[in-house]
């Protein structure tokens, strides 16, 4: 994912958080190298290169799952095929009784960005729930933040954000913020019209997930300003904000 | 390259008029050249066991072209101690009937300082190879004599300067001479303790034979029992000898019939202005032992053998909010952004410089000892490093008892 997760939790044991953070890193490596489409020995990669059905794991299995639904929730803009060449959809076809892939043609292939630290923060902050972890940060490339429970001497964890000092409470919550690199260059993708979204910026937005997070702040982004509202209120619970 | 083209090309170096390059020991040290050691045994005679000469002794219990034959001591206990380490060494308690055995090929002194120069001389005219301990006398006359006669002795000469031998001092140093860390801005060496520096003496007509270190005839304090590996590094990190000391010294806790100070801090300055400072207190340990040698661009920490640059990489946006908990504060740090761009995480700890090694150069310099006395090769650049560290420690002890500013003297450089 060519970023840094950093957990700050608190856990009286330090050999069990000890272990949990090596829980963590395995998982996320193993979900890094399941999603890295720039490998060719990866998972995505070879669904990338294949010609027809392919079996996958179950981990990308349900990635491609989620993000096609995803897909049709945000009107086409969150899209992890955004950089095909060729602009129809579906781009894959999900065959759920044999674990199978399929990609619609060889100019279509897809990319996890935008989809993977939301989804890796997800599953790290399951694995601690059920450890018993009730409050932390946690951190994925400080676009991508979730905070459980609360600061150890506050109602919530408070960030701010480097430009514009908007300030996110999380108590239990996350957000994202998608929008130009720190470089000034515009990155993500209008998968309708192929071309880099130029849209201000950023988009932040809050909410309970941070997987949630991380997909509706790339696609308001893509999406005109038009569109925004509408995806907006499909997802309960979730604010977007607007860097100008 | 075999070990005796090693130790030669250390010469050659010296000889060049670099005081010493770091690089040559440290691939002398290296565990890949031990196949090149020099074939043969030398047969060694130590004089003063007692607690350094036992560190000696067991360091060459581990060295297996070294067989030690010969023990001297005055005090029976020690050469008690020294025999059950070594009980088929022949045991002396008259250093010159030991000097005299011809089963004895050299010498390891580690006796008070005032015996430094006339054990070192007279093994040397005995054709022995001599490894004197630190500093390497108690004047500096004595220690002009030593070296001039060690060189034109062709016998091995080494001082116990065992920072000279230690792999990561050698690293960091020869990083330091390269400048990759900036010009050498300052040099700070400390050393604190709190204890009296005294050891149990049994009745009291041992108290000098064992405190010695406390009593001016025999020792000269905290200057040539500290200072002296400190100084060196000083000298060996900027290519420079000092040109001018200056320095205060007094008996300020320990007030119990000592006559070196308790209490000491010297400054020594190079020839482009930079300064060396020594400083050490025996009545309060908090900072314990420091040699940093300061750079523009960081600072080396050599006893740890780690490297503090200036400018710190930024601290990560966790690490921020981690410290802030600890001091209890409920913060809204600012890191949120659109991409992440690398960085390095600040390490307080600094920047390991040789992370492989261990000890303190103690058995590299036995080990090294023991190999030059094989092949027969003095290694001269080590032993001008300690000449000088021991010239520094003896003229700040000067400039401590006369409480002048004292310049180096012309007659003590040596090429």
């Amino acid at each position: 994912m060519h970023s840094r997760l950093e957990l700050l939790f608190i856990c009286p044991d330090a050999v069990k958080a000890r272990h949990l953070c090596e829980m963590a890193e395995r998982l996320v490596k193993t979900q890094s190298a399941e999603f890295d489409r720039h490998n060719p020995d990866s998972p995505t990669a070879l669904l990338n290169a294949s010609s027809g059905k392919v079996v996958v794991n179950e981990d990308l299995f349900f990635a491609l799952e989620l993000c096609e639904k995803f897909r049709s929730l945000t009107g086409g803009y969150f899209d992890i095929a955004a950089l095909s060449p060729d602009r129809s959809r579906p781009a894959y076809e999900l065959f759920p009784g044999t674990h199978e892939a399929a990609m619609a043609g060889k100019g279509h292939l897809v990319d996890f960005g935008g989809f993977a630290k939301g989804f890796a923060l997800e599953s790290v902050r399951n694995i601690f729930s059920a450890e018993g972890i009730t409050d932390g940060l946690l951190n994925f490339g400080n676009s991508s933040v979730v905070g459980m429970g609360k600061h150890p001497f506050g109602p919530c964890w408070r960030v701010r954000s480097e430009e514009g000092g908007r300030l996110f409470e999380l108590n239990d919550s996350a957000f994202s913020m998608s929008g130009r690199s720190r470089s000034g260059k515009d990155h993500i993708i209008d998968p309708h019209s192929s071309s880099p979204a130029s849209a201000g910026p950023w988009v932040a937005v809050s909410g309970r997930s941070a997987l949630v997070c991380e997909i509706l702040s790339t696609a308001v982004y893509a999406a005109p300003l038009g569109e925004r509202g509408t995806i907006m209120k499909s997802f309960e619970g979730y604010i977007a904000t607007y860097g100008s | 390259m075999d070990r005796r083209s090693f130790l030669g090309k250390i010469g050659e170096i010296g000889a060049a008029g670099v005081a010493l390059s770091a690089l040559p020991i440290v691939g002398a040290c290296a565990p890949d050249k031990e196949e090149a050691k020099p074939s043969g045994k030398v047969r060694i005679g130590l004089i003063g066991p007692g607690s350094r000469g036992q560190l000696h002794l067991a360091n060459l219990q581990q060295i297996s072209n070294a067989e030690v034959v010969a023990l001297c001591d005055i005090y029976q206990p020690n050469l008690e101690q020294g025999l059950a380490m070594f009980p088929a060494a022949k045991a002396y308690t008259d250093y010159r009937q030991l000097l005299a055995d011809k089963d004895v090929d050299a010498v390891v002194i580690a006796t008070p300082l005032n015996e430094h120069y006339r054990m070192s001389m007279d093994a040397l005219s005995a054709g022995k190879h001599v490894l004197c301990e630190k500093a390497m006398a108690y004047t500096m006359d004595e220690c002009l004599e030593m070296y001039n006669s060690a060189i034109s002795s062709g016998k091995v000469f080494i001082v116990g300067q065992q920072r000279l031998f230690d792999p990561k001092y050698l690293k960091a140093l020869e990083s330091v001479r390269n400048g990759e860390y900036g010009p050498v801005v300052n040099v700070r060496n400390y050393w604190f303790r709190n204890a009296d520096w005294r050891r149990p003496v049994p009745s009291p007509e041992y108290e000098k034979l064992i405190n010695w270190r406390l009593y001016r005839e025999f020792s000269r304090g905290l200057m040539t029992e500290l200072a002296c590996h400190q100084l060196q590094n000083g000298v060996f990190a900027t290519g420079q000898l000092p040109v001018k000391v200056m320095g205060s010294g007094d008996i300020v806790y320990w007030k119990d019939g000592r006559e070196v100070f308790d209490n000491v801090c010297v400054i020594y300055t190079f020839p482009n202005g930079v300064n060396m400072t020594f400083e050490s207190v025996i009545s309060n340990k908090h900072f314990g032992m420091g040699e940093q040698i300061l750079c523009k661009e960081g600072t080396v920490d050599l006893p740890n053998g780690r490297y503090y640059p200036e400018e710190a990489p930024k601290k990560t946006a966790i690490r921020q909010l981690l410290g802030e908990i600890e001091k209890g504060v409920f913060s809204n740090p600012a890191f949120a952004g659109t991409s992440w761009a690398p960085e390095t995480a600040e390490d307080t700890s600094g920047i390991s410089i040789m992370p492989e090694a261990s000890g303190d150069g103690s058995l590299e310099m036995m080990r090294a000892f023991c190999d030059a006395c094989i092949s027969g090769v003095q290694p001269e650049g080590v032993l001008k490093e300690a000449y000088y560290g021991s010239i520094l420690c003896l003229l700040g002890d000067e400039a401590l008892l006369q409480q002048k500013i004292l310049e180096f003297p012309e007659k003590y450089k040596v090429d």
